[in-house]
């Protein structure tokens, strides 16, 4: 057997036996780390870029609220009191392809990432937990977000498979409803034969079985939740796909359009309330306002400081900024149910967990924070190599206090950075 | 009286609300029947509450008769009160160890784990210490003899708890019954870890989740083996034009609505065109028209298009040599033509097209002679090539820019008037070689020139029509043949034929035991019901599987009490050497019942130890005794690696950590080695690197890069055995610094087995930062001076320090790294690593060569260790007194007879531990 893990037929099994939103597996053990204080922010969105964005093109040479426009950052200017940007940030983690994936974990890859830990606390109450998406294929078998068993989350790449779990009904509906209900009888069948055991097993495998007992109960219950759940009405929304899923490399720009607008749709609804999306970046040649670029955009993010090579380059990466500033946008006119700017509880980060792509390096992030009611506007540089410079955990401590978790430490970092964004 | 007592009842703890409520029956004048000590001292009030505690607990033990508790007869409770209590009683309790109990309860398992401890200590004449007053030797031996009789009668051996199928026996039992290689999903939740493995009954719990994932996959297997029936599809049609061609990297461009393909490059991502836009729906025939056009083909040569089945989203990792060719064209006019033929597409895939023949490929032979044959048609291409090679571009002198970059600098330098002679001759021979070297590069560039002039394969558009019929898709093919497999033959029998064969066939497999008659009856019920309810065979067959796999008689074992049945040993056996379910010649001597007798077991045993499955035992017994599993995820500190291009743990020399113990461990086992040389063998296993720069042997030049190989050398070094292989040290530190406590718990606990008890509550973790200028020794010195602590740190510092000499990557080491890091400016001078000590027993060691040597001196500890790891693994429980009385015998039956590691580990295999639940 093929023992790659095909994502269609993972995609198929989840119709067949996970139509159950995922929120239910977080563990219940984090719960009180809700604060009871309302919380400043309610809903997280991190998008991974994995080439990140050239350096010299974004960050400005000036700090503090008077920055001039960098070309990366003119896309973003109608955002501009909107959003800051960090230079100098980073995990202190070592270099190389490997390393990008603790974009969100901290020091160590695998440790449950950022979004995870949010979602443990403001996750319970929406239908999904939290929604991993990658804006198509990313073949370097990146990954970006772990649970807290260190299991990477398997992101969806395909617009039409984020529709149809936000506000579409199962393909195979009455399939799984076969299943379920057929599975009852499975499940007394086995219970009858679990207490027929309970006759003849020693005094302490009773209580083992009593095990068994309980969690055929559970089981029972999350079925039948999971009926009720199929024909669940789903929100309604006006938004019509293409009849096509720009699932190819060379369509990931469109990809990430549509997954941003099936985001901002995801918030409003209040289907879920903490989104991470992945931005691959394969060897696809991207055509651009009708022009084709002279090279496929990852060989253009190994530039070797050639000009004509950034020059493509920041074609691609200006883009990435029009499609983020559309996203903002989109979270501005769209209302929250007290009526205000989704953006004004909604924290958006951009970035990556890659420096220099030309020279894999993994310091000096580009992090682009927006929204979330923080106070926004100024360009905050770092020199990492100065003592006591803050370490990008410092920055997700305050992300997560944002959104009212009792959180004073992240991986590596045990500080927090409120007094850059208040 | 009563509610005086009653209040005690609810303030106080279990054992000592017993205690008082005898005080409090003591007072109301019933006089105790033994008086000890009340004399002995001078009694302070706080004493004499004491005393009339203990004698009033004597005296309950004769009133209340049948509870747990046993009485501690008055003999030996004098022995304790002469020579232990002393120190040890309620009142002092020195090492948080109080013995002042003239009853004990023998069904707690700490207070096993106490008398245990006694009787230890009595036996190595540890206790009472030295100053202190000594009993005689018959004394010593009553008081040993009493606790032995008790700790044997109050441990039995045997069990283990009903024990639930870990996660790797689980995806091992269910790729064994159905031949599959399955991958569980990412969400299947991992094991709990008890007494050091993923294996133990008692720590393997059940819960809802868990349950409803082993649902999860029984449908899945279900759905695969036995699928509902085939939706139909309906027929479309897609209409791909030339422009929603799409390639990766430089495998395209689109020139008037024409795709151009230039390259025969295997790589698709190199090479091929394919739509972006379509996707076969459904697997099945697709009518497939083409319109494909030559653009300027070399003289007399048709352009050969070559069409593929590709996967629509992983196409640009794949390879045309793998891929499933479709048809094949030859073409050979300028002006679009209709090219038709059908084909079978998978779900999901697409086509792509490849120009087959074209000379340009990325290739190393095929290269320099396309070079040579466009230089000889463009001259000034080679001089241009001439003229970026001796031009400083960045720091890559003479690199031409990959793809339309570099086309487009060579286009610009052929029209320039700097531009040299063209080489010839000898001066091209020399240049082609310098050129094809950058291979991809020059390849890349080379096809933005054949874009622009061409021969190129040209596609205008495809129309894909279809599915005109369905068809299997491979998956559906595996599994058919899977299906065929559980239940034979289809036509020609009855369903009802079909239902019960394959119950009585899959049901024992699936219970690993003989399976009764109306068990048997109960499954054929259940699928006839389903049934006759839907109408379709595979709805009962898919009932009847998902069943089974969610029934406890799959996902436990053990349910029989006392000794093992045939079936139980065989599961025990199978699981414990081969990780999976037992195979048909094992069940077949657990039916016919001679797998009980000796011969028949470690024959059995042999074959397993020898079959290639055992490997995955070694790999996971060694993954949690030795703690390789961490080595995965380790990253150790950057800074330890002086020279980075030597040495730096890259994944070939991670992975030599972990494999190394366990090809050691292999031929351990394979060649029955001597147990001693477990601690000081002259071999060993590991790549060149490690080799080299880890254990310092020298290398011989040539071998293999990364590849394992056995290496040797002379016993009674630095390196070698368990407390010398990197991978061992690396798994105790933490990839930054080096702790002698943890190393040293590990060792006794791992090693020696003697594992320390709990530290003292409120004594934080010790954890030296060797950063400034204090060794751990002088960090660890404080724990000497105070009592409390020295009793244990006493055993464990010496074993730490000893095994300090090995850096947080398992090197040699004489000092510990300098102050500051990597920054040598600090001025203070790297502090020494100091290793010798003196064992408890007065050995002194020098360094990690006289621990080894003190351990091959008595290999007893070592091999009773070993052994106890070994059988706690195999039978899934934690062993007791007499579990470990009886490995003792063992190990001293198999040292008297000189027997090895193998022996050893059969006569375990062999034993009444082994053969209880």
């Amino acid at each position: 057997m093929n023992s790659s893990f095909d994502r269609r037929r993972f995609l198929k099994a989840i119709g067949v036996s996970l139509a159950l939103p995922v929120l239910e597996s977080f563990p219940a053990a984090s719960a009180s780390r809700l604060v009871k204080a309302p919380a400043k922010a309610k809903r997280l969105v991190c998008v991974g870029a994995n080439l990140g964005l050239h350096g010299p093109s974004l960050f400005p040479s000036e700090t503090g609220a008077n920055w001039s426009l960098t070309p990366l950052t003119r896309p973003l200017v109608q955002h501009r009191e909107s959003f800051s940007l960090f230079s100098g940030l980073d995990h202190r983690a070592n270099n190389g392809h490997n390393e990008w994936d603790n974009y969100l974990c901290g020091r160590k890859v695998g440790d449950v990432s950022l979004d995870q830990i949010a979602a443990e606390a403001i996750g319970k109450d929406t239908r999904h937990g939290s929604l991993q998406l990658s804006a198509g294929k990313g073949s370097f078998r990146q990954k970006m977000v772990y649970n807290r068993a260190g299991v990477p989350l398997p992101m969806i790449e395909r617009p039409s498979v984020v529709y149809q779990m936000l506000f579409g009904m199962p393909d195979n509906l009455e399939r799984t409803e076969y299943l379920i209900k057929s599975g009852r009888s499975s499940l007394d069948k086995v219970t009858d034969e679990a207490k027929s055991l309970r006759g003849w097993v020693s005094a302490a495998d009773r209580e083992k079985l009593d095990e068994y007992f309980s969690s055929v109960r559970d089981l029972e219950q999350r079925m039948q939740r999971q009926l009720k759940g199929l024909r669940e009405p789903r929100p309604e929304v006006d938004y019509k796909l293409p009849a096509f899923d720009p699932i190819a490399p060379t369509l990931m720009l469109e990809n990430q359009a549509l997954m941003y607008d099936l985001m901002a749709l995801a918030l409003e609804t209040d289907s879920t309330r903490v989104i991470t999306m992945f931005l691959p970046g394969l060897g696809e040649v991207f055509t651009i306002n009708g022009e084709t670029l002279s090279a496929g955009y990852h060989a253009l993010s190994h530039h070797g400081n050639n000009e004509g090579m950034i020059e493509d380059l920041l074609k691609v990466e200006t883009q990435h900024m029009l499609l983020l500033s559309g996203f903002l946008d989109q979270l501005k006119r769209k209302r929250d149910i007290e009526g205000q700017p989704l953006l004004d509880s909604t924290i958006v980060m951009w970035g990556a967990g890659m420096g220099d792509a030309s020279r894999h390096s993994n310091t000096n992030l580009p992090i682009i924070l927006a929204g979330g009611g923080f106070q926004h506007g100024k360009h905050h540089a770092f020199d990492r190599n100065e003592p006591g410079a803050p370490l990008l955990g410092d920055l997700y401590v305050t992300m997560l206090q944002q959104l009212g978790l009792e959180q004073d430490r992240f991986s590596n970092a045990t500080r927090n950075m409120n007094q850059y964004l208040a | 009286m009563k509610s005086k007592a009653g209040l005690f009842f609810r303030e106080q703890p279990r054992w000592r609300l017993r205690h008082w409520s005898i005080y409090c029956r003591a007072f109301a004048g019933e006089a105790p029947y033994k008086k000890i000590r009340i004399f002995k001292r001078g009694a302070s009030p706080a004493k004499a509450l004491k005393i009339l505690g203990f004698l009033s607990s004597i005296f309950w033990v004769q009133v209340v008769l049948g509870s747990d508790l046993d009485p501690v007869p008055a003999p030996t409770y004098g022995f304790l009160e002469t020579y232990c209590l002393d120190c040890h009683d309620d009142f002092e309790r020195k090492a948080e160890i109080s013995l002042e109990a003239p009853q004990i309860d023998w069904s707690d398992h700490e207070s096993l784990e106490l008398w245990e401890r006694v009787i230890k200590v009595l036996n190595t004449g540890e206790m009472p210490p030295k100053k202190e007053r000594q009993p005689s030797a018959s004394e010593r031996a009553a008081m040993v003899e009493w606790l032995d009789d008790r700790l044997l009668e109050h441990s039995p051996i045997g069990g283990t708890a009903l024990r639930r199928l870990n996660k790797r026996e689980y995806r091992s039992s269910l790729n064994e019954l159905f031949e599959i290689d399955y991958t569980l999903p990412d969400s299947f939740p991992e094991d709990n870890r008890a007494h050091g493995f993923d294996n133990q009954g008692d720590g393997l719990t059940l819960s809802g989740p868990l349950l409803d994932s082993y649902r999860n996959v029984a449908n899945d297997l279900a759905e695969k083996l036995f699928p509902p029936d085939r939706e139909p599809v309906e027929a479309s049609s897609f209409e791909v034009p030339g422009e929603d061609f799409t390639y990766s990297y430089s495998s395209g461009s689109l020139v008037d609505g024409a795709m151009r393909s230039v390259s025969s490059t295997d790589s698709i991502a190199m090479s091929a065109t394919w739509p972006s836009r379509h996707e076969a729906p459904s697997t099945g025939r697709y009518r497939i028209e083409l319109g494909l056009s030559a653009f300027n083909p070399p003289e007399g040569e048709d352009v050969l298009c070559r069409v593929y089945a590709v996967d629509s989203i992983q196409a640009p990792s794949q390879n045309s040599k793998e891929l499933r060719q479709l048809g094949e064209f030859a073409i050979r006019h300028d002006q679009p033509e209709r090219y038709v033929f059908e084909a079978l597409l998978e779900k999901g895939e697409t086509i792509a097209l490849r120009y087959a023949n074209a000379s340009l490929k990325e290739d190393r032979d095929q290269l320099p002679e396309h070079l040579r044959k466009v230089f000889s048609e463009e001259p000034k291409l080679a001089a241009a090539f001439k003229a970026a090679d001796d031009m400083e571009v960045g720091d890559r002198r003479g690199t031409v820019e990959r793809g339309r970059l570099g086309w487009e600098r060579l286009k610009a330098l052929m029209e320039s008037d700097r531009l040299p002679d063209a080489p010839q001759g000898e001066a091209l021979d020399r240049l082609i070689p310098v050129v094809a070297k950058n291979l991809r590069s020059t390849t890349e560039t080379l096809a933005y020139m054949h874009y622009e002039e061409g021969p190129a394969l040209q596609t205008h558009g495809a129309s894909i029509y279809g599915p005109i019929e369905l068809a299997d898709s491979k998956q559906d093919r595996y599994w058919q043949g899977r299906s065929a497999r559980l239940i034979g033959e289809r036509a020609g029998r009855t369903e009802a034929e079909i239902v019960a064969d394959f119950v009585d066939r899959f049901l024992p497999k699936a219970f690993r035991r003989s399976v009764p008659e109306g068990l048997k009856a109960e499954y054929r019920a259940l699928a006839e019901a389903e049934i006759e309810r839907s109408g379709r065979l595979n709805d009962g067959l898919h009932l009847a599987l998902r069943t089974a796999l969610t029934s406890p008689h799959f996902l436990y074992r053990g349910f029989r009490d006392g000794e093992l049945d045939g079936y139980d040993l065989a599961s025990r056996l199978s699981f414990f050497l081969a990780n999976r379910p037992p195979d048909s010649q094992l069940i077949r001597v657990a039916r016919d019942g001679s797998l009980l007798s000796p011969e028949v077991l470690r024959g059995q045993a042999n074959r397993l130890i020898d079959s290639r499955n055992a490997r995955d035992f070694v790999s996971s017994f060694l993954d949690q005794w030795l703690d390789l599993a961490a080595l995965e995820d380790l990253v150790p500190d950057r800074t330890l690696f002086e020279n980075p291009r030597q040495f730096n743990y890259r994944d070939d020399e991670r992975k030599a950590y972990i494999e190394e113990p366990k090809l050691f461990f292999k031929e351990m086992l394979d060649t029955n080695r001597p147990l001693e040389d477990f601690i000081d063998p002259d071999f060993t296993y590991t790549i060149d690197s490690v080799s080299q720069y880890v254990y310092e042997l020298p290398v011989e030049m040539g071998g293999e890069k990364g590849k394992m190989r056995r290496v040797t050398f002379d016993r009674g070094g630095r390196f070698g055995g368990v407390l010398g292989m990197a991978g061992v040290m690396t798994a105790t530190a933490n990839g930054v610094d080096t702790q002698p406590v943890v190393r040293g718990v590990w060792a006794l606990e791992n090693i020696l087995g003697s594992p320390p008890p709990e530290p003292p509550d409120a004594v934080p973790a010790l954890t030296p930062d060797t950063s400034k200028a204090v060794t751990p020794r002088e960090m660890l010195a404080a724990h000497m001076a105070e009592e409390s602590c020295s009793a244990c740190h006493k055993k464990i510092d010496p074993v730490g320090f000893v095994l300090e000499s090995f850096d947080p990557i398992g090197r040699w080491r004489e000092t510990y790294p300098a102050p500051g890091g990597k920054n040598k400016n600090s001025g203070r001078d790297p502090l020494p690593v100091e290793t010798d000590g003196v064992l408890p027993d007065g050995t002194e060691l020098r360094d990690v060569r006289d621990l080894k040597a003190y351990l091959v001196d008595d290999i007893r500890p070592f091999a009773e260790c070993l052994s106890e790891k070994l059988l706690t693994y195999a039978t899934g429980r934690a062993m007791g007194y007499s579990d470990r009385k009886l490995i003792a015998q063992i190990v001293a039956e198999n040292e008297a007879k000189d027997g090895g590691f193998r022996d050893l580990l059969l006569a375990l295999i062999d034993s009444e531990s082994f053969r209880t639940k």
